[in-house]
């Protein structure tokens, strides 16, 4: 009858007692779904990480750029003929475009189409009835985002426009200029109250005569948030300055481009050629980012030539012949890549950890599969059924159990990735080609088979092993010395991992972002090496209490402690994976700790005060409205005298002086965080082996000088400023509240007083206040006194805790911290599920126990203790080893891993641990095995006696 | 060593006495060692069995039957000596013969019913697995049809879709030997098959079995503790300190009045070499110890202890 045949026996066979199936399937679903998503995730946080450092740049400081003096290349000799008018930029075009194409792949894709135009210096405009000034520009690519509103676009001048100039003679009246036609946008026509037809003119100089200019025509732009108008500035609006003489507006008159052969003497001296190629930072990747990067250094390394080329004749021609491009995106990409790549670090070392103990929990769960299906497999294989054939139903359980909750995971991952825009090709387009990420299926692939590879292969031994293993002794000396070669494996391969990666220390630059295997593998197989040494120790103690039981008169100890040593339920792999779990989470906690402290300490260094302002400039007027501000305790000052000169053995040396007081400074500071150490005094007369007491003039003034700044000082130069000769005090390495400069040193007021051509105004000011709660409360008045003001100039208010929200609010720091925050709760659950598996593994041998003690008089309350015996030497082992090693782990990633970019300081945090995060995580873990014992004691209560002593059998 | 039995049961199937025996163990030894401590389960064990019969292996715990039965069903492998079940030589068996010999030449019945049943399967799906993994040729027809016959063998055709757990003793056990007969074995090894049971539910099982042995014509070796067995079977042998000592032979014999009487005659084993063992009582009453003096006489051996005075064994002069 159907019922019997075969397959209707084998699908009954997989059917039963789905307990232990079903607890691998699920482990299986998790582990492959987070196998695959991490990876994903990564990518996507690194993406974004670097989106968000990327885009807040300006357009002109992304843009990769070139200015040379010049106008575009134009040769002398050749006639003007009307079709080679637009020659110039043509030519300049070609070229650009031809370097454009020249760039690697992913570059190309991220560099615009080259824009180009030409302006003059500023010069003085006359007839407008007030103080103006006027620069002129010409673009071929301006005319398409413009719309002439009034009049016509600028006619072109005529050929011979300055012909009459090279016949002059000295003595001769200035020849006249025809008017040159320009357009005016509709804003600066406005300021200056011109109209179509209105005639401005610019005085002569020694060369050139007055020339005159006709507004031809008035424009307004298309689209004003074009990016092309952050490099045309002041076009659409004339720029005003306000001086002493009141507001002065400049405008720029713009030129028709075709004229640039024939105004040549108006541009040659005066002109700029700006050329540049727009940044597409929404296309730049983790997965292109490195190569972009690597392109855009090669692009600014050299001049590139945009001229007529080498053949050139070198006489005849005038302008640009090669150009210099430069870009503020490389500091930033590099360090975003930093970031992306201290992220990859980080993550990777973390996930390493919950993966080994997963796998080793995977393990046990066959095991545990085994187990359940032992007492049937024997009676088959006594009943005549090949090795084969139970290879065959073993294999069908490892599939049953691996391959299928592994496809699900990994489709329930992919559609929740696909739903996150994670997959490569959505969000942003990839200019590398979006990929399906095949890389990431590999591991979902291997840990699908795992099951059924473990099965088949280990399976028929395993059930054999029962039969009067403890009779047969033959077979011991062999495991010994397996387990003897595993664990000096495990140490070899330790040590050479951790020595390499010493030796390597953080990751080269050109390496890829992303998985860093050494940086993976390294504290795995020291968690492992952990876990060897404390399963080699933890029999001492026990042989140690064995002893003292055996004396006492309670039996319980003694049984645990015997058994425990003896009869392992589930030999050494929950102990490893307790241990291995619990080190991890114990560094996760450490560097979650450290990276937040790090943090922190960077932000009030950053801000150096309780409140931090800047401007431009404050004026004294300012200052005061400050210090008068209720709630203000102190404040001090910083100025920078930008581009300050020293005289370092003859050679000229440029830095950034920064002046400030130090008793203010002092005032202000809380001795943490101070920027001038501790005993440093930097006032004059202060100065160690300084001159007659009395002297006027200092001779030797003690300086504080950034890492950048120490090296002027490189073999033994004297360095002097004016008539002094400075003496680094101390190097600065740590952050301070200056900002992004790194090449500084910092003087007291009263050298500077003597030292400096002139006192430069304050453009910082720390402020310290009268009690800590009403810090943002005293921000917030600041913000709105200051603002009544006159306010052209913007201030920026800082406090501790604004920077620690800018640092911890950034993508990546968010990526550590769930990255930490989930890995804990990972192994956490990896390791109750070895618990778990330990007691159900060890129920037979339990069972037996707790059935024999009540005919020897013992209580039904001692099962509870035995059973917690079974666990408490492995726990106890994974909670001393696994937090000393989890505590010196993070040791090796300082080591190993650039945290700097999560912190913003210039510096590798301090190792921190913080007690509370730490308690979290070992009693977490505590807590959660001493529930399972109780919740696995209530399942194995019902074990009946008569039953089980006459059933006894040799498993 | 096998006397001419009239009335035994089986007689249809035995062949001559000369026929190879189904059963047979020389000098059989089985050491186990642990961290240097030996133990000798088996001291040289002889034992025969001839096709068709019925025997019972009796000994007390300890003596080692059971490692015996472990060896005739190729779960273990003897340390010395040789064995021979159903043709194959158990010494030395590959894989492949293992699984053959397992499949279609022996079955077992063992004491708990988890070691014999699928707890999991009814009891018809039991057999049908244990034809199954036979890979028998039978159409899917003839494998129910086997199933049911092996069933109402048994008398417990009520049975076939009931699981264990929901099945008397008897019953468990009665199902246990239909799987272990399904691939038509040549030998069928019991391991204390009424262990479990009262003795009505023994005596069902016992008489199952000798239906068995009488219908099929399988070879049965019964091994057990409980003396009570041997009641039910003709030949009935002794283990004692992992040797076979005794063996007791039941046979019908119609007396002077033509009732029919069945008598048991008490049989010491000898072995290849001459060598016997003497039962408990015998030693104890004579205090025979170290050496005894024999002495032929025209029918019969005598066994005499050594006279007093003699230097004990291990003693100097």
């Amino acid at each position: 009858m159907r019922r019997w045949s075969a397959r209707a026996l084998v699908a009954t066979h997989l059917r039963d007692r789905p307990g232990a199936s079903l607890t691998v399937a699920v482990l299986m679903v998790l582990l492959s779904a987070v196998a695959v998503l991490a990876p994903l995730a990564l990518t996507a946080v690194g993406d974004a990480a670097m989106r968000e450092r990327l885009t807040v740049l300006s357009t002109l400081t992304r843009d990769v750029i070139a200015s040379e003096r010049g106008t575009p290349q134009i040769e002398l000799d050749a006639a003007p003929e009307p079709e080679a008018r637009m020659r110039p930029w043509e030519q300049l075009l070609e070229r650009l475009q031809a370097l454009r194409e020249e760039q690697p792949a992913p570059l190309r894709a991220v560099l615009g189409e080259p824009r180009v135009m030409t302006v003059t210096a500023g010069t003085k405009l006359d007839g407008v009835g007030r103080e103006a000034g006027m620069r002129l520009l010409m673009s071929p690519q301006l005319g398409e985002r413009v719309t002439v509103v009034a009049g016509s676009a600028p006619a072109a001048p005529p050929a011979e426009l300055f012909a009459g100039l090279s016949m002059q003679e000295e003595g001769d009246a200035p020849p006249e200029i025809a008017p040159v036609d320009i357009m005016l946008s509709v804003g600066s026509a406005a300021e200056l109250d011109l109209a179509v037809g209105d005639r401005v003119f610019v005085a002569g100089g020694m060369f050139l005569p007055a020339i005159v200019y006709r507004v031809s025509g008035l424009f307004e732009g298309t689209d004003p948030t074009d990016p092309f108008w952050d490099h045309a500035q002041f076009v659409l609006e004339p720029s005003i300055t306000v001086g002493e003489r009141g507001p002065t507006p400049s405008v720029v008159g713009v030129l028709d481009p075709g004229a640039v052969g024939v105004l040549l003497p108006i541009l040659f001296n005066e002109a700029r050629t700006e050329a540049w190629f727009p940044l597409d930072v929404d296309a730049i990747t983790s997965a292109n980012a490195v190569t972009v990067l690597g392109g855009l250094r090669e692009l600014s390394a050299t001049p590139h030539d945009v001229g007529g080329g080498q053949g050139a004749a070198l006489t005849g021609v005038v302008g640009v012949g090669t150009m210099h491009f430069a870009s503020e995106a490389i500091p930033v990409l590099s360090a975003a890549i930093g970031e992306a790549r201290a992220l990859a670090a980080v993550v990777g070392f973390i996930a390493a950890g919950p993966f080994g103990v997963a796998a080793v929990v995977l393990l046990l769960g066959c095991r545990m599969l085994i187990e359940q299906r032992r007492g049937a497999l024997r009676l088959l294989t006594a009943r005549g059924a090949s090795p084969a054939q139970l290879r065959g139903l073993l294999g069908l359980q490892g599939l049953l159990v691996g391959a299928v909750p592994a496809v699900l995971g990994t489709a329930v991952a992919l559609a929740l990735a696909s739903a996150l825009a994670w997959l490569p090709g959505q969000g942003a387009p990839d200019p590398g080609g979006a990929t399906f990420p095949w890389a990431a299926l590999i591991l979902p692939a291997i840990l699908a088979l795992t099951p059924a590879a473990f099965l088949v292969i280990a399976g028929p031994r395993l059930i054999v092993a029962g039969e009067r293993g403890d009779l047969d002794a033959a077979a011991r000396p062999a495991a010994r010395r397996l387990r003897l070669l595993v664990e000096t494996a495990v140490v070899v391969l330790a040590a050479v991992a951790t020595v390499l990666l010493r030796s390597r220390g953080a990751a080269a630059e050109d390496a890829a972002i992303l998985f860093d295997p050494l940086l993976a593998a390294a504290p795995l197989l020291l968690a492992l090496v952990a876990g060897i040494v404390a399963l080699r120790l933890y029999p001492l103690p026990l042989r140690a209490m064995l002893r003292g039981f055996r004396r006492s008169p309670g039996f319980i100890g003694f049984v645990g402690a015997a058994r425990a040593l003896r009869e392992p339920a589930a030999g050494l792999a929950p102990a490893l994976a307790l241990i291995v779990g619990l080190s991890v989470a114990v560094a996760s906690g450490v560097l979650l700790s450290t990276v937040q402290q790090g943090m922190v300490d960077s932000a009030r260094l950053q801000v150096g005060a309780d409140i931090k302002l800047e401007a431009m400039r404050f004026s004294d007027e300012q200052l005061a409205r400050i210090a008068e501000t209720e709630g203000v305790r102190a404040i001090a000052t910083i100025a920078d005298a930008r581009a300050t000169e020293l005289d370092v053995d003859g050679k000229r040396r440029v830095v950034s002086a920064i002046v400030v007081d130090q008793q203010a400074l002092e005032a202000v500071q809380p001795s943490g965080h101070a920027l001038i150490p501790n005993g440093v005094r930097l006032q004059l007369g202060a100065a160690t082996g300084a001159g007659r007491a009395g002297a006027t003039s200092p001779e030797r003034v003690p300086v504080l000088v950034s890492p950048l700044a120490e090296r002027i000082w490189e073999a033994g130069a004297q360095v002097r400023l004016g008539e002094a000769v400075l003496d680094p005090a101390a190097v600065i390495d740590t952050a301070t509240p200056l900002g992004p400069r790194s090449n500084w040193l910092v003087l007291d007021v009263s050298a500077a007083q003597h030292l400096l051509e002139r006192m430069p105004a304050p453009g910082m000011v720390l402020v310290a206040a009268e009690s800590n709660a009403a810090i943002p409360a005293l921000a917030a008045a600041l913000s709105e006194r200051l603002a009544r003001g006159d306010s052209t100039a913007h201030v920026r208010i800082t406090t501790a805790d604004s920077m620690i929200e800018e640092l911890g609010g950034s993508a990546s720091i968010a990526a550590v911290r769930i990255a930490l925050l989930l890995c804990i709760a990972l192994v956490a659950l990896l390791g109750a599920a070895a618990v778990v598996i330990t007691l159900v593994l060890g129920t037979r041998a339990r069972e037996r126990l707790l059935a024999l003690l009540p005919s020897l008089g013992a209580t039904r309350r001692s099962g509870a203790a035995l059973a917690a015996w079974e666990l408490w030497p492995a726990v106890a082992s994974a909670v001393v080893v696994g937090s000393i090693f989890g505590a010196a782990l993070p040791m090796l990633v300082l080591a190993a891993v650039d945290l700097r970019p999560f912190t913003g300081s210039p510096v590798q945090p301090a190792y921190v641990a913080d007690p509370l995060l730490l308690g979290l995580a070992v009693g977490g873990f505590l807590l959660l095995a001493t529930l399972l014992t109780a919740a696995a004691l209530g399942i194995s209560r019902r074990a009946r006696a008569a039953a089980i002593l006459r059933t006894m059998e040799e498993a | 060593m096998t006397p001419e039995q009239a009335t035994s049961p089986g007689a249809a199937h035995r062949g001559n006495a000369g026929a190879e025996p189904d059963i047979s163990c020389v000098d059989l030894v089985r050491i186990f060692s642990h961290q240097g401590v030996e133990v000798q389960a088996l001291q040289g064990l002889n034992l025969r069995i001839d096709p068709g019969e019925l025997v019972a292996l009796v000994g007390a715990s300890g003596s080692g039957k059971s490692t015996l039965l472990s060896i005739l069903s190729s779960l273990d492998q003897p340390t010395a000596g040789t064995a021979h079940v159903a043709g194959f030589d158990l010494l030395g068996m590959t894989p492949r013969q293992r699984v053959e010999f397992r499949r279609s030449r022996v079955g077992f019945v063992w004491q708990q019913t988890s070691r014999n049943l699928l707890p999991y399967l009814s009891a018809g799906e039991n057999i049908a697995a244990t034809l199954a993994i036979a890979g028998a040729k039978h159409a899917r027809a003839g494998h129910a049809a086997r199933v049911e016959t092996l069933l109402e063998l048994l008398g417990v055709g009520h049975c076939a879709d009931r699981r264990p757990g929901e099945m008397s003793g008897g019953e468990q056990q009665r199902v246990a030997i239909a799987v272990a007969i399904a691939n038509e074995p040549r030998v069928l090894l019991a391991d204390e098959p009424t262990g479990e049971l009262d003795d009505a539910t023994s005596a069902h099982v016992l008489e199952a079995m000798r239906e068995v042995n009488r219908e099929l014509g399988v070879t049965t070796l019964i091994v057990t503790h409980d003396p009570a067995v041997s009641e039910h079977v003709a030949r009935t042998v002794q283990i004692r300190d992992g040797r076979t000592s005794t063996e007791v032979l039941r046979s019908t014999r119609t007396d002077e009045h033509g009732a029919q009487q069945v008598v048991a005659d008490e049989y010491a084993v000898l072995d290849r070499v001459g060598r016997m063992q003497l039962p408990d009582e015998f030693v104890a009453s004579l205090g025979l110890r170290d050496r005894v003096r024999l002495a032929l006489e025209p029918d019969h051996v005598g066994v005499w202890p050594a006279p007093a005075g003699e230097p004990e064994r291990g003693e100097s002069k």
